[in-house]
């Protein structure tokens, strides 16, 4: 068979085209599977993890032994039955090992048709995910191929792209056999050999390509699943435990195989699509190598004027493929903006969020509200904090709310008592106290007074001095449980709040606080007075309760606020709020564990939960951008590889009539410089002015969403601009070596050779 | 006397290509010398070496052994970089498939030589040129948007602008039909006469090598007859 002879003999003669297309067809190949296998990895986690919490397709609880008897017969062969007797019950959970058709009666509810045979009363659950994971029926299967299709629909999209890297192979390779598929032709081949010359060439390659490309996609598949795992992703959604036990590397032979036949499908369409390309030209054109006109030209060229006649005519040689070298700045450009303006972009997302979290929280990770009783103290709960060995620091800061008055008994306040420890009290001043908290202590002690929002106090509590000795008159927080709040009449609720944990489901209140004046004045006194002005963004979120304006700093201990709180205020109530630090990461579960252990005690809040999703967040953003940033680039790469390598193996003749008339080796070089520099160029000033844009525009985004209200974001323009230049300097070394390499083989044969373009 | 002066010395050219049994002598010691105006055919069958004759003269391709003079100068005795130069500025080459540059047009093709070299062109002359060409309304057409015709005549510009000391033509009119084949041969001619521009033109045309002063035949890579036609002798005259 001529054909089959003739590309056998092709692919042995060119030897080094061979190796490239057979490589091209693996790179492809191996973003393929990857993409198969990270798919078939993912399903299976799903599936595992869905299967881990309910082990079982169907489920029908609270059965007799008649109808566990249905139920057995009826699942027979089909399945496996897993019976459990519970408070004189049986449950039968039942996992199908087989495919069992149509099952399902249009019911969105799953009345199997098994139901149909059960009498009396039961219990059905329906595993619903693990069935269509497992294709147990029609419908699973239905749903199944809708959830593949969309995800091949992605993949398509990605590959459509991989097909230029199998098609520049196929490109380079058969423009160097133009003039010979033209001999061919004239000597009497028809067009159809010859696209099915190249086509076999492309399947003979593929033997080699294909298993080459999988095996790398499948390395390349673990190494993502890797990276997935190392960002956390998997302890966002999972326990430690559990991701340990359900994440797993999943190869699925059947997704392999549907990966071998696209990319086989796809060498196939490269290959006949060059073989189109090349029948396209007469004989005669591809003989004499006159494919290659120029209809229109610019005159005017910036690069150019800049860069003189080898700028002119690098300029004009570029666009003489003006739709590709377009794409290909472009796809340049938007790679060049993901490698280096997102990661800008995302870097002040991060900054900003950082900045919120260490200005509303500190460096807590964990935040818990204590509502002590009559019985308990809160000094018992901090020790049990500190003793646990989770937390690296645990701080303290309790409030009360209260009056207070002056000496003279003409201003009142409503006033928070609050006792801060050292760490909280110098982080509440950023280390800078007006008085430092030895001296406090030596001093009898502090108590921090806070004008309260509602009452606007904070002009009066400015004409508080230190030294003035102020009367505290306290409010009596009476703790209501909710029991008791629901056994008192109506008329005696009045004045009763009700009061919501953070953690209250459907936004129940947990407990109930009633608040009564008392006649039990405290005197105490300001050692010193701060002017303390909080952020806008620090009030907004800090668990502390604090309002703009002046902060007055008065005088008491802990042993005076223990007074107060023992012998005043009562002692229901009390907002006693623990800051800790873990020792170690690994500690967030038993943290969470110990916490709960501690009665009347609530999560308030779960900075290092937030923290963890954030930056979880923010890895997946960046793992998802460098793999955007990679197949975008692999694409500009490969396009920009392809045009300029095609461009001067087009342009073998030409550059040999520059050489002719005189152009030296070192103008040549040049002129194909210049050629390369103007797509890094290109796609280097686009990158900085559209990344200059996504900056204002990521800043203009921060303001309409007020972030810029609560944190100062520096939008610093000039960031990104060394990574983007350095992309494109790499991209310009990429595009030199594309066109160089294949300059320099040029440049081995004889000039004669090249003018009359003889192979 | 002037068009007498030597221009162009070949002395003992040879030119093998391959090895052993594949040893191919596309030419044989070939010496010849050219004056300076002289317009000269080179004919012969094909495969004869004309071509790799043309190719080595201007530098394109180098020789076995033996030398190539051009105006006193031992051409090969250059690098790659000043034969380079050479070729700029002392050859002018026309082909039968013209080998312009696709992306410029009439005039900066003409003016690409000099370009390389760094130099202005000399508007005066380019005008000049264009006329003589008959160009001056295609100037700025692309070589896609001529006839064939004139994009040979833009390579005759090309090779003519420099002032080279030789102008080599490849087949000039093997690409043309007879009546811009009969047009090119004139524009040579006239080139050859007002400027006193020395040719070598290799043809299979024997109306057009007579319209040379002089005819070499070359024959398996050996000079087999070397005349001086009409126009040769009453140029000489």
């Amino acid at each position: 068979m001529f054909e089959r002879m003739m590309a056998k003999r092709y692919i042995s003669a060119q030897k080094r085209h061979s190796v490239l297309t057979v490589c091209s067809i693996a790179a492809a190949l191996a973003l393929m599977t990857m993409l198969f296998t990270c798919f078939s990895t993912f399903l299976n986690i799903i599936r595992d993890a869905c299967y881990d919490d309910k082990p079982y397709h169907m489920e029908l609880r609270k059965l007799d032994d008649e109808q566990v008897q249905i139920v057995s017969d009826y699942v027979g062969d089909m399945g496996e039955l897993e019976i459990i007797e519970e408070n004189g019950t049986k449950t039968v959970r039942i996992m199908f090992t087989e495919y069992i058709g149509e099952v399902m009666e249009g019911d969105p509810s799953y009345s199997y048709k098994l139901t149909e045979r059960l009498e009396g009363d039961y219990e059905l659950n329906v595993n619903s995910v693990l069935v269509m994971f497992d294709m147990v029926d029609l419908n699973a299967r239905a749903q199944m191929a809708v959830m593949f299709s969309m995800f091949y629909i992605v993949v398509l999209f990605f590959i459509i792209m991989l097909r230029m890297v199998i098609d520049t192979a196929f490109e380079i390779s058969s423009k160097e056999r133009e003039r010979q598929f033209g001999v061919l032709r004239s000597i009497g081949a028809a067009p159809g050999q010859i696209v099915k010359i190249i086509t076999l060439e492309g399947l003979m390659l593929s033997a080699a390509g294909v298993p080459l490309g999988m095996i790398s996609g499948t390395i390349l598949g673990y190494a993502a699943y890797r990276a997935v795992l190392s960002a956390g992703i998997a302890d966002l959604y999972l326990t430690p435990e559990k991701a340990a036990r359900l994440v797993h590397f999943h190869i699925e032979p059947l997704y392999l195989l549907i990966a071998a036949v696209t990319g086989l499908i796809w060498v196939l369409l490269s290959a006949y699509g060059t073989g189109m390309r090349v029948i396209k030209m007469s004989p005669i054109q591809a003989i004499s190598n006159r494919s290659n006109t120029v209809k229109k030209v610019k005159r005017f060229s910036l690069f150019g004027t800049v860069f003189g006649w080898k700028g002119k005519m690098a300029s004009r040689n570029n666009l003489r493929q003006l739709k590709r070298f377009i794409i290909t700045v472009l796809s340049l450009t938007f790679s060049i903006i993901l490698f280096a303006g997102i990661s800008t972009i995302t870097d002040i997302f991060e900054k900003t969020f950082s900045t919120i979290m260490m200005e509303g929280y500190g460096e807590d990770d964990l935040l818990y509200i204590y509502y002590p009783d009559m019985d308990t103290d809160y000094r018992d709960c901090m020790k049990k904090l500190e003793n646990s060995g989770y937390f690296s620091k645990v701080s303290l800061n309790i409030t009360r709310s209260g009056s207070a008055r002056t000496e003279n008994d003409e201003e009142k306040y409503c006033a928070d008592v609050a006792y801060y420890d050292r760490i909280s009290y110098e982080k509440l001043f950023d280390k800078k106290p007006p008085v430092s908290y030895d001296e406090l202590t030596e001093s009898g002690g502090y108590v921090v007074l806070v004008p309260e929002n509602e009452y606007s106090f904070a002009d009066e509590a400015e004409k508080i001095s230190a030294g003035d000795t102020l009367t505290l008159k306290m409010i009596k927080n009476i703790y209501v449980s909710v029991d008791e709040y629901e056994r008192l009449p109506e008329n005696e609720r009045n004045g009763i709040v009700a009061m919501h944990g953070q953690t209250a489901e459907n936004n129940e209140p947990q407990y109930y606080t009633r608040y009564e004046n008392t006649n039990n004045d405290y005197y105490i006194t300001a050692v010193g007075t701060s002017e303390k002005t909080y952020s806008e963004l620090a009030k907004s979120i800090s668990h502390m309760n604090i309002d703009s304006g002046k902060y007055v700093i008065l005088a008491g201990t802990l042993d005076t606020y223990d007074r107060v709180w023992n012998e005043y205020y009562g002692n229901a109530g009390i907002f006693t709020l623990f800051g800790c630090e873990l020792a170690d990461p690994g500690y967030y579960y038993g943290a969470l564990n110990i916490i709960n252990d501690i009665p009347r005690t609530e999560l308030f809040l779960d900075a290092f939960d937030i923290r963890r999703q954030i930056r979880t967040v923010i890895a997946t953003e960046r793992i998802a951008v460098a793999f955007l940033t990679g197949m975008i680039t692999l694409i500009a790469v490969v396009n920009m590889v392809n045009i300029l390598s095609t461009g001067v193996l087009n342009r073998r003749s030409e550059l040999a009539s520059m050489q002719c008339i005189g152009m030296t080796d070192g103008q040549l070089y040049g002129m194909t410089v210049m050629e390369c520099l103007q797509y890094s160029l290109s796609a280097g000033v686009l990158a900085t002015v559209i990344c200059s844009l996504l900056i204002y525009g990521t800043g203009q985004f921060m303001n309409a969403m007020g972030a810029t209200d609560l944190v100062d974001i520096r939008l610093d323009y000039i960031a990104p601009m060394p990574k983007i230049w350095l992309a494109a300097a790499v991209s310009f070394i990429a595009a030199l070596c594309s066109s160089i390499i294949p300059l320099a083989n040029m440049q081995k044969k004889s000039l004669v050779d090249m003018i009359r373009t003889v192979d | 006397m002037i068009r007498n002066m030597e221009l162009l010395r070949i002395e003992n050219l040879c030119k093998t290509y391959g090895k052993g049994e594949n040893e191919v002598r596309a030419l044989d010691n070939v010496s010849f010398t050219v004056p300076k105006g002289q317009m000269t055919a080179v004919v012969g069958p094909s495969g004869s070496g004309k071509s790799t004759l043309l190719h080595i003269i201007g530098g394109v391709d180098r020789p076995t052994s033996g030398k190539v003079w051009l105006d006193g100068q031992d051409v090969f005795a250059q690098n790659a970089k000043n034969l380079a130069v050479f070729r700029r500025r002392q050859v002018g080459l026309i082909y039968q498939f013209y080998n312009l540059i696709p992306v410029l047009n009439a005039e900066e093709n003409i003016t690409l030589p000099l370009i390389m070299d760094g130099r202005k062109p000399d508007k005066a002359q380019l005008e000049k040129l264009l006329d003589m060409l008959g160009l001056r309304e295609r100037r700025d057409h692309l070589p896609s948007q001529l006839s064939g015709g004139q994009q040979q005549r833009v390579s005759i510009g090309r090779a003519l602008f420099t002032s080279p000391g030789v102008i080599l033509a490849d087949e000039p009119t093997g690409n043309l039909d007879s009546r811009s084949s009969a047009e090119i041969i004139d524009l040579l001619r006239r080139s050859n006469r007002e400027m006193n521009q020395t040719m070598l033109i290799i043809t299979h045309d024997e109306n057009i090598a007579l319209k040379c002063d002089r005819i070499i035949t070359i024959s398996d890579g050996r000079i087999t007859d070397d005349k001086l036609t009409g126009m040769g002798v009453s140029s000489n005259v």
